[in-house]
C-alpha cells in the first residue's frame, strides 16, 4: 500500500538543504469565483480538497470539451479581431492568482478574454452575476500585468449564444482585489466559514449533503425553520454482497459480472455498487478489484463466518484537518463524545425494550433510566464501560421478552444472555452477524468522509479493529441490529434451518445470511422522521448523516455531538 | 439522488461502431431487445452516458434516441406492454449473491 506521502513528496526535495517558507499556492481565477458565489463552498473545495460532480459541473466539462476543440460552437471573433488564442493560461506572483482562459481575442496592443458559461445570461441589469463578473476580471488584470490593453470581457452564454460584455470598471477592479484577498485570508484560516442562511443557491450546489447547510444552521440556531430537503436524496447505489463459496466477480468491459460456482452469471453496472461485501473464500479478479477503487468503491473483507477483517480502499481521502482533529482531541473532549455515544445507546435500548416487550419489564426500564443518569456523571471512560456493562447485562436479560413464545427453536437454547466468540445460542449468533454489519457499513462511511476508521474515542485501539466505527455503531446497535434480530425471528424469516451448530457455538447457513442480510437491507430502507429536523429519511441515510455530524463537531462546526434517539 | 427511468434506442449504420455502442450500453442498463435498452439513471449518469454515446457514433449517420419513462416504481412510471419473450428489468435494492 503506498501511503499519500509516499506520492506527495518530491524526491529532490529531500535532499535539499534547510526547510523553505513555502509560498502560498496562486489561487485559480475559477476558485475566486466559487469565493465570491459561497465562502465555504471554496473553502471546501480549495482547502478540504473536496470535489463533487453536479449536473452542473457535468455539463460544464461536456462544455469546455467543445471550447478545447475548435468547433463549430466558438463565436466569431469580432471586427477588428487578429487573432484568437483558446485555454491561455497566465498567473501572477504579484496578483496572487491564475487563471485558464477560454479564449482571448487579440487586437493590435489591447485584448479581450472571453469566457464560456453554460446556461442564459442573469435576469440582472449587468445580465452577468457577481462571481462571474469577478472571473472575467482577474482574466483582465493578468492580461494588463502580461502588457496588453483590456478594457472589457466578454461572457459567452451557451444556451442562448448570446455575447454579453462587461466592462472591467475601477469598481470591479477594487471589487476583485477586495475579493482575492478575503479568499486568501479565509484559505488560511483553520475553520470553515459557516454555511449561507436560507440561500437559494444551496439546492444546486454539488456538495450540498457534505455542507449540510441548513441541519447545521438549525443545529446552531441560525434558523428555526424546518431544513429544505436538500441532502436527504438516496444514494442511488447499494451494496453488494459476495457470499457463496468461490463465488467470482470480475470485470467484463465496462460492467462487472458476478459469477456464483454453480448459477447463472449476472451483469452488474458498476454505478450500482455502493462497496463491496465479500465473506469468506469469493474471487474479486484484479481487473475488478481496480475498476472499484477507480470509481472509489471500497471492499469490506470478512470471513466465512462473519468477522470483519478489513477494508480496501483508494488512498484516504484529503480531508486532513478532520484526521488530524481526531488524534489531537483533548481526553476530556473524547470523554464527552464517549458519553453521547454510551447514553444514546442505552436510550435507544430502553426504548426499543419499550415499544416490544411482550411482558413487565417496568424494573429493567428503571435500571437503564438509572444508568443513563449515571453515565451522565461519570468522571472517566473506564467508569462510563462499568455503566455500559451493567445497563448491556440488564438490557440482555429482558431481550428474550422481545421474542415471540412459539418461535420453532429448542425452548432454553435460543438465547442465554449475551455471549461471543463464539455464540453459543442462535440469537447470539445473528446478534453477532448483526453488529458485523453494522460495523462494516460504519467504517465504510467513516473511510468516505475522511476520518481513520480505527481512531476511536471510547473503544481503545486495537490492531484491526476499527474503533471509530464502533464508537459511531453505539447508538444503532438497537436501532438497526438488535431490531433486526428481532424482525428476523419474529416474522419467522430465520428459522431454525438457517442456523447450524458447530462444536460450542452456533453459525448461519450461506441461506441463512443471505435471508438475514436481506431483512438488514430493508430495515436500512426503512424511513423515520428524523426528531430534529422533521423531515423523512431512511436509516441508510442516517448511518451517513451522524458520521458527518461527528465531523463537523471535531472540525469546530457544531458546538456538540448528538446522538441519533427514536421515540 | 433520485434514479429516472429511460429508454435507450439506437440505430448504428456501422459495424464496428455498433460493437463498441452495444459494449458501452452493458454497462448502463438491461437490454430489453435488439438495440433497445432500459436504464436507470440519474441525472449526472446520464449526462455520462450521453456524453460516451456521442464519442462513440457519427453524429451525421447514426442516431440514438432517449426516452424518459420517470420514476420506476412511482405510479406515473410508463411502463412497457411486452408481449412475447418476458423481459429482464433493472435490478434495484442490494445485490446479495
Amino acid at each position: 500500500m503506498i501511503s499519500r506521502e509516499d506520492r506527495t513528496i518530491p524526491r529532490e526535495a529531500a535532499a535539499e538543504p534547510g526547510p523553505e517558507p513555502e509560498p502560498a499556492p496562486l489561487l485559480p481565477a475559477r476558485m475566486v469565483n466559487e469565493f465570491v458565489y459561497c465562502p465555504r463552498l471554496f473553502y471546501l473545495e480549495w482547502v478540504r480538497g473536496l470535489w463533487a460532480d453536479n449536473d452542473d459541473t457535468a455539463e460544464g466539462t461536456d462544455l469546455h470539451r467543445r471550447v478545447d476543440t475548435p468547433a463549430g460552437t466558438a463565436p466569431e471573433p469580432g471586427p477588428g479581431v487578429r487573432q484568437v488564442a483558446r485555454a491561455f493560461e497566465l498567473s501572477s506572483e504579484t496578483l496572487g492568482v491564475t487563471a485558464k482562459i477560454d479564449l482571448v481575442e487579440f487586437l493590435d496592443d489591447a485584448a479581450r478574454p472571453v469566457d464560456y458559461k453554460r446556461g442564459r445570461p442573469a435576469p440582472t441589469p449587468a445580465r452577468v452575476w457577481e462571481p462571474e463578473q469577478v472571473q472575467l476580471a482577474i482574466q483582465a488584470l493578468l492580461l494588463r500585468e502580461a502588457g496588453y490593453q483590456c478594457r472589457e470581457g466578454v461572457i459567452y452564454f451557451a444556451e442562448t449564444g448570446e455575447r454579453v460584455t462587461v466592462p472591467i470598471t475601477p469598481e470591479l477592479e477594487q471589487q476583485t482585489l477586495a475579493a482575492i484577498a478575503r479568499a486568501r485570508e479565509t484559505a488560511g484560516q483553520p475553520d470553515a466559514p459557516p454555511p449561507l442562511v436560507d440561500s437559494p443557491k444551496c439546492p444546486a450546489c454539488a456538495l450540498v449533503g457534505y455542507c449540510m447547510p441548513d441541519e447545521l444552521n438549525l443545529l446552531l440556531h441560525r434558523r428555526t425553520a424546518r431544513p429544505r430537503t436538500l441532502i436527504t436524496r438516496e444514494p442511488a447505489a447499494r451494496p453488494l454482497y459476495l457470499i457463496g463459496y468461490g463465488t467470482q466477480l470480475r470485470k467484463d468491459g465496462n460492467h462487472f459480472i458476478v459469477a456464483p460456482r454453480d448459477g447463472e452469471p449476472t451483469r452488474i453496472r458498476p454505478i450500482d455498487i455502493s462497496h463491496v461485501a465479500a465473506f469468506g473464500t469469493v474471487t474479486i479478479s484484479t481487473s475488478a478489484l481496480h475498476a472499484l477503487l477507480a470509481q472509489e468503491t471500497p471492499i469490506a473483507w470478512l470471513t466465512r463466518g462473519g468477522r470483519f477483517l478489513g477494508l480496501t480502499s483508494g488512498l484516504m481521502g484529503k480531508n486532513i484537518q478532520l484526521r488530524r482533529r481526531q488524534f489531537t482531541l483533548t481526553e476530556p473532549e473524547a470523554l464527552e463524545l464517549a458519553r453521547t455515544f454510551v447514553i444514546a445507546k442505552i436510550r435507544n435500548q430502553r426504548t426499543l425494550l419499550r415499544r416490544n416487550s411482550r411482558f413487565e419489564i417496568g424494573r429493567t426500564l428503571e435500571g437503564l433510566a438509572d444508568a443513563v443518569a449515571r453515565a451522565r456523571l461519570a468522571p472517566d471512560s473506564d467508569t462510563l464501560r462499568g455503566i455500559e456493562g451493567y445497563a448491556a447485562r440488564l438490557y440482555f436479560n429482558a431481550f428474550p421478552a422481545m421474542l415471540r413464545r412459539d418461535l420453532p427453536f429448542t425452548p432454553g437454547d435460543l438465547f442465554r444472555g449475551r455471549n461471543r466468540r463464539p455464540p453459543r445460542d442462535p440469537v447470539n449468533a445473528l446478534l453477532s452477524f448483526a453488529y458485523t454489519l453494522l460495523t462494516k457499513d460504519l467504517t465504510v462511511q467513516a473511510q468516505l468522509i475522511g476520518f481513520d476508521p480505527y481512531w476511536g474515542f471510547y473503544h481503545r485501539p486495537k490492531f484491526g479493529r476499527p474503533a471509530l466505527a464502533l464508537d459511531l455503531a453505539e447508538e444503532f446497535r438497537p436501532l438497526i441490529a438488535d431490531s433486526v434480530v428481532i424482525t428476523a425471528l419474529n416474522n419467522g424469516e430465520i428459522t431454525s434451518a438457517h442456523v447450524r451448530r458447530i462444536g460450542a457455538g452456533y453459525t448461519l447457513t450461506d441461506d441463512g445470511r443471505r435471508t438475514f442480510l436481506r431483512v438488514y437491507e430493508r430495515r436500512l430502507e426503512q424511513e423515520i422522521t428524523h426528531p430534529r429536523f422533521r423531515y423523512r429519511l431512511s436509516y441508510r441515510r442516517l448511518l451517513d448523516l451522524q458520521p458527518r455530524f461527528l465531523a463537523a463537531v471535531l472540525l469546530g462546526e457544531l458546538p456538540a455531538y448528538q446522538g441519533f434517539e427514536t421515540r | 439522488m433520485e434514479r429516472r427511468r429511460y429508454l435507450v434506442a439506437y440505430d448504428i449504420t456501422n459495424d464496428r461502431r455498433l460493437r463498441e455502442v452495444y459494449r458501452e450500453m452493458l454497462g448502463w442498463g438491461t437490454r430489453l431487445q435488439y438495440s433497445v435498452y432500459l436504464c436507470d439513471l440519474t441525472r449526472p449518469e446520464l449526462i455520462k452516458l450521453r456524453r460516451k454515446l456521442l464519442e462513440l457514433i457519427d453524429r451525421d449517420d447514426d442516431s440514438v434516441a432517449i426516452f424518459d419513462l420517470g420514476v420506476p416504481a412511482s405510479s406515473r412510471a410508463v411502463v412497457p406492454e411486452i408481449l412475447g419473450r418476458p423481459p429482464t428489468l433493472p435490478r434495484q435494492g442490494p445485490a446479495i449473491y
